[in-house]
């Protein structure tokens, strides 16, 4: 007990130092202005991306009505731009799981402005994620084949089909993920329920669940989320492993080897990683949180995203420089193809958005400490994993082994529009976010300037 | 809970965070206050261990395991289930591999711990309610509350109100 106390007693006579009080209640001004003050262009923001999820929505309503052949899938390449992006959203996915769990996990100090804004991006990603699912399976209203239930029509879902094991990994993270976001909300919404007014009052009574503040409650929360970081940094390891062996288990030429999962899972931190810092930058700017989101940041997460591109340099090159080696036919085909042949372009400009720019840039410790080129890397990096996504899908498809069975593919106007929808429905789920949730966690900053981190500010 | 609150009383004080605390719980452990009738409030956790109720008689990460357990029975039943459920039988061999139920047990022992570990905090969060007081707004703005619970009818509460406001309280109540 004495312990306790003197432990908090320490804090609480840092708490009432007035530089703290003062930076306590400018914390809370500051942090929750963005959800208060909305300028004209926020609207037109709101008004164009609902626009093109609108296109997006039109576009899979004829797909549905009209059939899958609307798309550009046909023979040899039945897996095209859906699948790619459910990949690829699914590897986007990671960003809040790695960053927010593998920083709480390690007590970083300098998780905490960037913890909430990583979150949110997994849950929006694996939503958009999902939503593949469906467009892909063409006559999405028998969705219900995937479930498992007793029926009249004796089927049960086939377990041995790695779009069953999609199905119950995406289910486990995206239930989790949405746990792992409200968690250390609570103590936000309470927060926020004294300072709204009108229809979201109400609302954020019952999202902070009558909290108070007190020890025993912070002590609940504290094991939850330390219990559940551990446990979902597991499940985001298995969801993009298991997302690999869609492609690793199959027989076909590209796909069937053992390193895929573990490629699969560094690529994902890697175009997580590149999307939080494109977060953090606009979060940034737009809500001029300076203070906040401080160049040292950006320092971080440029050495974190070095150490991943110089990972995922690695795994990328073990895995072609293995199959060259091997020189099996087959396999050669495929390679060829996207070394010098059709694919060449996309691949060589991949290598360099993904590989050789990023290890230039993030090694000069100069670049790293400006938002803007750092953002740009952010942006070169997921236009590269998209790409990575395509010629992991397209060139392997289009080389069966028999020769007269081969295939190009280019996606047709529907896959585009829903693509393009797909990106605008993330950022319009993000953008209204800003308006309900505060970017930054309040109450983990707070706790920040107790632990003594604010001098930078 | 209707019972507690017309039996029990909570006495509130409210301080500036500057506010020496350790002599009103020391003050609060010399009038014979249990450790898990007083709570303190505050807008970042701030005590090691809390001043709470039950905290050596429950673990959650125990919650966890069983519900991390009942979670790969259930994918067992969900995945492998289905080769006694539905016998179909492809080339002679089970439809359902033991390397598959592998994959689905282990999401849905995921599942499962994740959400009872939730669902259990929040349950301790909401009953832990019946010692503190009413969330007071300034709480968020750094000051500390501390509630103490006694019965209606018990002699200290005078004693407790003029020991908040001896000790500097902003505010004082009772609910």
């Amino acid at each position: 007990m004495e312990a306790r106390k003197d432990f908090f007693l320490k804090k609480q006579k840092r708490a009432g130092e007035k530089e703290h009080w003062n930076l306590i209640q400018k914390t809370n001004d500051d942090l929750l202005s963005p959800m208060f003050e909305t300028g004209r262009s926020y609207y037109v923001v709101v008004a164009v991306l609902s626009l093109l999820v609108l296109a997006a929505a039109g576009a899979w309503t004829y797909q549905i009505k009209t059939g899958i052949g609307q798309s550009g899938l046909h023979p040899p390449i039945f897996w095209g731009v859906y699948i790619a992006s459910f990949v690829f959203w699914v590897g986007v996915s990671h960003s809040g799981t790695f960053i927010s769990g593998v920083l709480r996990i390690s007590k970083a100090e300098w998780r905490r402005p960037i913890t909430r804004i990583a979150e949110l991006m997994t849950l929006f990603s694996i939503m958009v994620a999902a939503l593949f699912i469906f467009v892909h399976l063409g006559r999405v209203w028998r969705f219900y084949y995937l479930i498992p239930y007793p029926n009249q029509r004796q089927i049960w879902p086939n377990f041995r089909s790695p779009l069953m094991w999609d199905a119950a990994a995406i289910f486990t993270y995206a239930t989790s993920s949405l746990i792992y976001l409200y968690l250390p909300l609570i103590p936000d919404f309470a927060l926020m329920r004294e300072r709204v007014t009108g229809w979201r009052r109400p609302l954020y009574r019952v999202l902070a669940l009558g909290w108070r503040g007190t020890q025993t409650e912070w002590r609940w929360l504290g094991m939850a989320m330390r219990i559940i970081t551990i446990l979902i940094v597991m499940v985001m390891i298995s969801v993009h492993s298991i997302v690999g062996f869609d492609f690793a288990v199959s027989l076909v030429p590209g796909w069937h080897s053992t390193i895929i999962p573990p490629y699969f899972v560094v690529g994902a931190i890697h175009s997580g990683m590149a999307t939080v810092v494109m977060g953090l930058y606009f979060v940034r700017k737009i809500y001029r949180l300076d203070g906040y989101i401080r160049l040292e940041h950006f320092d971080k997460m440029g050495k974190l995203m070095l150490l991943i591109t110089l990972l995922w340099s690695y795994f990328y090159f073990v895995e072609r420089q293995v199959v060259w080696y091997g020189k099996i036919p087959d396999e050669m085909t495929v390679l060829d193809s996207i070394l010098y042949g059709p694919y060449a372009p996309q691949h060589w400009a991949m290598i360099a958005f993904n590989s050789v720019i990023p290890l230039i840039a993030l090694s000069i410790p100069r670049f790293r400490r400006w938002p803007l080129g750092l953002m740009i890397v952010g942006i070169l990096i997921n236009i590269a994993m998209y790409i990575e996504r395509i010629l992991i899908i397209v060139p392997s498809l289009g080389h069966p082994r028999l020769p007269y069975a081969w295939g190009r593919y280019f996606p047709s106007w529907v896959e585009l529009t829903i693509l393009v929808g797909s990106f605008s429905f993330f950022l319009l789920l993000y953008v209204l976010a800003i308006k309900f949730v505060p970017m930054i966690a309040i109450w983990e900053e707070k706790e920040g300037i107790l632990h003594g981190r604010y001098e930078e500010r | 809970m209707a019972d507690t609150k017309s039996a029990k009383r909570i006495i509130f004080g409210l301080f500036e965070p500057q506010t020496p605390l350790r002599p009103i719980l020391d003050r609060l452990q010399e009038m014979k206050f249990s450790e898990e009738s007083i709570e303190i409030s505050s807008a970042t956790p701030i005590l090691a261990q809390p001043v709470g109720v039950g905290w050596k008689r429950f673990r959650l990460v125990h919650v966890t395991i069983i519900a991390g357990a009942i979670g790969i029975f259930f994918g067992v039943l969900l995945a492998g289930g289905t080769a006694l459920l539905y016998p179909i039988r492809t080339g002679g061999k089970p439809i359902v591999s033991p390397s598959i139920v592998g994959i689905i047990s282990y999401e849905m022992m995921m599942l499962f711990a994740i959400v009872t570990t939730f669902i259990t905090a929040v349950v301790k969060v909401l009953r832990s309610h019946r010692v503190a007081a009413e969330y007071d707004p300034r709480i968020d703005e750094g000051f500390v509350g501390i509630s103490v619970l006694s019965d209606r009818g018990d002699p200290r509460g005078g004693p407790v109100q003029d020991l908040f406001q001896e000790a500097g309280a902003v505010e004082v109540e009772v609910q």
